[in-house]
C-alpha cells in the first residue's frame, strides 16, 4: 500500500489550491466574514460557482448523477485546500455528509434528482445530527435543531433524530431558520424551528458512517489551516527583523516552528489514512476517524495559537488576518465531538 | 550470534552490504527493507544486532574506506564478531560537536592521540572504536577533523564506566594518552572527518525506527490496563486514564502513518523534506510519555524500584522511562533536533554565530 498521494490526488489538490489562491484573497475573506458576523450566509457565490465547476459538491457523488465518483481521501485532499485558504464555502455538510447519506439510503433511486442537484451546486444541504428536540408524526417534523452546519444559503436540511435521517425543504412553510453568529465567521451554523414540516425519511442510513465522514471532513480542513499557518509563520519569521536580525534566526522562534511541524506531519498522515480507511476498511473507520479528528484538533489548537505568537502583535490584528484560520480550527474542534469527548470514545471502544 | 549469521545469509539483516564483504548483496529497496522489518516485528522475532558498528561504521567504511579496511572489518562487524564504540562526544563538545579537541599529531607513519571522549556507550564491550579527532590544530572547526578507527585495547587507552541515573553503567568515559595509531587508521582523507561522519546520515533510513518501539510500549500498556481493570486496581480515575491513553494512541498512530508515508516517499524517490526530521523528536518523546503513563498507572507500586527488573515485568517501566529520557538527550538533544527541523527542514535563517 502507498501512503503518499497518487498523481491524480495531487493534481486535484493543486487545481483547487491554484483556484483558491487566486480567488480567496484577504479582502474576499473580510467581506464574507462581515456577512457571517451579521448572521447572514458567508458563502461567496461566485467562488461557490467556480468550485462547483471544478466538482466540489459532486466529489463523492456517483458519475451517473453528475458527480465525480471519487472517494473520501480525495474529499480530504480538497478539504485540506479549503482549510488552507480559509475558503468561505460550505463543505462538511453539503459536500460530504449529505451526499453520503442520500447515496447510502435505500431510496437512492427515488432521490437521484437530489444528488444531481447537489452535484450541480444548486441544492445545498444543512445537516444536524442527534437533533433530539424533534418529533416526527405522520411524515411531518416539528421541534428544534441547533448547530445545523452549513445552514446559511441551504435549500434543504438533513436532520437526524432517533437514528433516522429526514430531509426537509428550507422553503417549506413552517421552517424558521435563525443563523447563529459563528466563531468562524466564514462558516455557518443555524438554529432551526420546525412546525409540522413535511419530511422525507431516508431509510437504512448509518448515523455512525455519516458522523465519521463529517469528522474526517472537519479534520481535513483543520490540517489544511495548520499548513497555511506554519508556512505563514516561517515566512514572517524570515522577513521580520528585530535586534538587527530576522526573528527566525532566534532559537525561541525556531523551536516554536519546529514544534508546529512536528505536530502537523503526523496529523496530516493520520487524516489521510482515515479518509482511505473510510472507503477501504469500514470496520476500522470508527476508530480511525476518532483518532484523526482528535489529533487534528489538538494540532489545530497548538499551531493556530503558536502561529499568532510567532507573528507577535501583527498576528493579533485583522491586517494580518491569521485569526480567520485560528477561528476555523477552533470552530471545527468543538463540532462532532471535541478531542476530550473523542478520546473517551476511543478508549471505550477498545475496552479501556 | 548464530541467529545473526542466519539473518545475514538470508538477506534479512544488512541486506545491501555487498556479498564480497559478507553481506547479502541486495539492491537498495526501501520497501523490502520495511516489509522485512514489519514482519519480524509482527512475529515478535529479534531482527538481529542493531549496533553502532552495523548502523554507522559499516556504511561509512563502504563509502569511504580502503579496500583493506572493507575486507578487514565489514564481515566481522555484521556477523557480530567485532563490536564498535563511537568516539565522537567530548566533555566540552556535546551538541557543539565540531568544537572537539582530542588531538592526533602526525609522527612518522603514525598519529599520536591525546584527549578524552565521553558518552561512549558499549566501550566496555567493544574491541574497536570509530573516532573523530582533530588532526589540524589551526584549521577552523569542521575543517580540522579526521575520522579514525583503532582497537580500544591500545596502550594509553583507559575506559572508565560512567555511573548514570539508571544505576547501570551504560556509558563510559574514554581517556586517550599518547595513543599511537598507524596512518592506515584514517577513513577517508585527512581533514575530511566531518564529511565522512555525516555521510552516514544519508544511510539512516530506519524510518520505521520509532513505530515499533512505540507499538510495543502501547501494547504493553494496554495489557497492564486490562489486568488492572480486571483486578479493580487502577490507580487513576478512568476518564483521566482514558484521556491520556487515547491521546498517546492518536499521537503514536499519527507518527506510525507518517513513517509509512516516508517509506512510500523514499520508494518513489520523493525528497522527504522536513517530514523526515521530526521522527526522532516525536518518537523519543512519545516513548517517554508511554513509560510514565505506565508508571502512573501503577500508583504506589511505582514508588518501589527494582533496578534488576526483567523486561517482561511491570517493574520495568522505571528503567524504560530513564532510558528513554536518555534518548531524548542522546544522539542530538530534542532542542538540537528542533534546530535541525527549523534550519534544514523549514529553511529558517541561521542563528548568530560566535567567531
Amino acid at each position: 500500500m502507498d501512503f503518499t498521494l497518487s498523481e491524480e490526488q495531487t493534481m486535484i489538490a493543486e487545481a483547487f489550491r491554484g483556484q483558491l489562491t487566486r480567488d480567496v484573497t484577504l479582502d474576499v475573506i473580510r467581506t464574507q466574514a462581515a456577512l457571517g458576523q451579521a448572521g447572514k450566509s458567508p458563502t461567496d457565490q461566485g467562488l461557490w460557482q467556480q468550485l462547483t465547476e471544478m466538482g466540489l459538491p459532486g466529489l463523492l457523488i456517483d458519475d451517473t448523477y453528475g458527480g465525480a465518483g471519487l472517494g473520501m481521501l480525495e474529499a480530504v485532499v480538497v478539504g485540506q485546500e479549503l482549510g488552507r485558504a480559509a475558503a468561505p464555502v460550505p463543505f462538511a455538510a453539503t459536500c460530504v455528509m449529505a451526499p453520503l447519506a442520500i447515496t447510502a439510503s435505500a431510496e437512492v433511486e427515488q432521490h437521484k434528482t437530489w444528488l444531481t442537484q447537489i452535484a450541480a451546486g444548486e441544492m445545498r444541504v444543512g445537516v444536524a445530527l442527534g437533533a433530539d428536540m424533534l418529533q416526527v408524526d405522520s411524515g411531518r417534523i416539528s421541534g428544534h435543531a441547533r448547530f445545523v452546519f452549513d445552514a446559511g444559503g441551504a435549500t434543504h436540511f438533513l436532520l437526524e433524530t432517533g437514528g433516522v435521517f429526514y430531509l426537509v425543504e428550507a422553503h417549506a412553510s413552517g421552517v424558521y431558520l435563525t443563523l447563529e453568529r459563528p466563531f468562524d465567521p466564514l462558516q455557518s451554523l443555524g438554529h432551526l424551528a420546525l412546525d409540522t414540516v413535511p419530511a422525507t425519511p431516508l431509510s437504512g442510513v448509518s448515523v455512525d458512517r455519516v458522523t465519521e465522514a463529517g469528522r474526517i471532513a472537519l479534520a481535513a480542513q483543520t490540517i489544511g489551516a495548520c499548513e497555511f499557518l506554519l508556512d505563514a509563520s516561517v515566512e514572517y519569521a524570515a522577513d521580520r527583523v528585530q535586534f538587527g536580525r530576522p526573528i527566525g534566526s532566534f532559537q525561541a522562534i525556531k523551536h516554536m516552528c519546529a514544534e508546529m511541524a512536528a505536530q502537523l506531519y503526523p496529523a496530516i498522515s493520520l487524516v489521510w489514512y482515515a479518509g482511505y480507511v473510510f472507503d477501504k476498511d469500514a470496520a476500522r473507520s470508527p476508530l480511525n476517524s476518532l483518532l484523526a479528528k482528535a489529533l487534528a484538533d489538538e494540532a489545530g489548537r497548538f499551531i493556530s495559537r503558536t502561529a499568532i505568537e510567532v507573528h507577535g502583535g501583527m498576528g493579533y490584528t485583522d491586517l494580518q488576518g491569521l485569526h480567520y484560520w485560528y477561528k476555523r480550527a477552533a470552530f471545527n474542534r468543538n463540532l462532532l465531538g471535541n478531542p476530550e469527548e473523542l478520546r473517551q470514545d476511543i478508549a471505550a471502544m477498545q475496552g479501556i | 550470534m548464530r541467529w545473526q549469521k542466519l539473518l545475514v545469509e538470508h538477506g534479512y539483516a544488512c541486506r545491501t552490504v555487498p556479498a564480497e564483504y559478507g553481506g547479502f548483496g541486495a539492491e537498495e529497496d526501501i520497501l523490502k527493507t520495511a516489509i522485512i522489518s514489519e514482519e519480524f516485528f509482527a512475529a515478535d522475532l529479534p531482527q538481529g544486532l542493531n549496533s553502532q558498528g552495523i548502523s554507522m561504521l559499516v556504511p561509512t567504511i563502504l563509502e569511504h574506506g580502503t579496500e583493506a579496511q572493507k575486507s578487514a572489518w565489514i564481515e566481522k562487524t555484521i556477523l557480530g564478531e567485532v563490536f564498535w564504540c563511537q568516539g565522537y562526544s567530548e566533555p566540552d563538545a556535546g551538541s557543539d560537536l565540531t568544537s572537539l579537541k582530542t588531538a592526533a599529531v602526525e609522527d612518522g607513519d603514525d598519529f599520536v592521540i591525546n584527549g578524552q571522549k565521553i558518552w561512549t556507550s558499549s566501550a566496555h564491550i567493544a574491541q574497536m572504536m570509530f573516532c573523530l579527532v582533530r588532526t589540524e590544530a589551526d584549521a577552523p572547526r569542521h575543517a580540522g577533523i579526521s575520522y579514525m578507527i583503532f582497537p580500544v585495547d591500545l596502550p594509553g587507552i583507559e575506559i572508565r564506566p560512567l555511573q548514570t541515573m539508571t544505576g547501570h553503567p551504560s556509558f563510559n568515559e574514554v581517556f586517550l594518552t599518547d595513543v599511537r595509531v598507524p596512518k592506515t587508521a584514517l577513513v577517508g582523507d585527512r581533514g575530511q572527518g566531518w564529511v565522512v561522519a555525516n555521510s552516514t546520515l544519508k544511510h539512516e533510513r530506519g524510518m520505521l525506527g520509532a513505530a515499533h518501539g512505540l507499538a510495543w510500549r502501547l501494547s504493553r500498556l494496554r495489557d497492564l490496563i486490562a489486568r488492572q481493570k480486571a483486578a479493580g486496581s487502577l490507580a487513576m480515575p478512568i476518564e483521566v486514564l482514558r484521556d491520556r491513553y487515547a491521546g498517546l494512541q492518536a499521537r503514536v498512530e499519527g507518527l506510525r502513518l507518517h513513517e509509512m508515508r516516508l517509506v512510500s516517499m523514499a520508494a518513489e524517490n520523493q525528497p522527504a523534506g522536513t517530514g523526515a526530521l521530526v521522527c526522532k523528536l516525536l518518537g523519543c518523546e512519545l516513548n517517554h510519555q508511554l513509560d510514565i503513563l505506565a508508571m502512573d498507572l501503577r500508583g504506589p507500586e511505582s514508588a518501589a524500584y527494582n533496578p534488576d527488573a526483567e523486561l517482561a515485568s511491570d517493574e520495568i517501566w522505571h528503567q524504560l522511562s530513564m532510558y528513554d529520557l536518555g534518548l531524548i538527550i542522546g544522539g542530538g538533544t530534542a532542542q538540537i533536533q528542533k534546530n535541525i527541523i527549523a534550519k534544514r527542514g523549514l529553511g529558517m535563517p541561521r542563528e548568530a554565530r560566535r567567531n
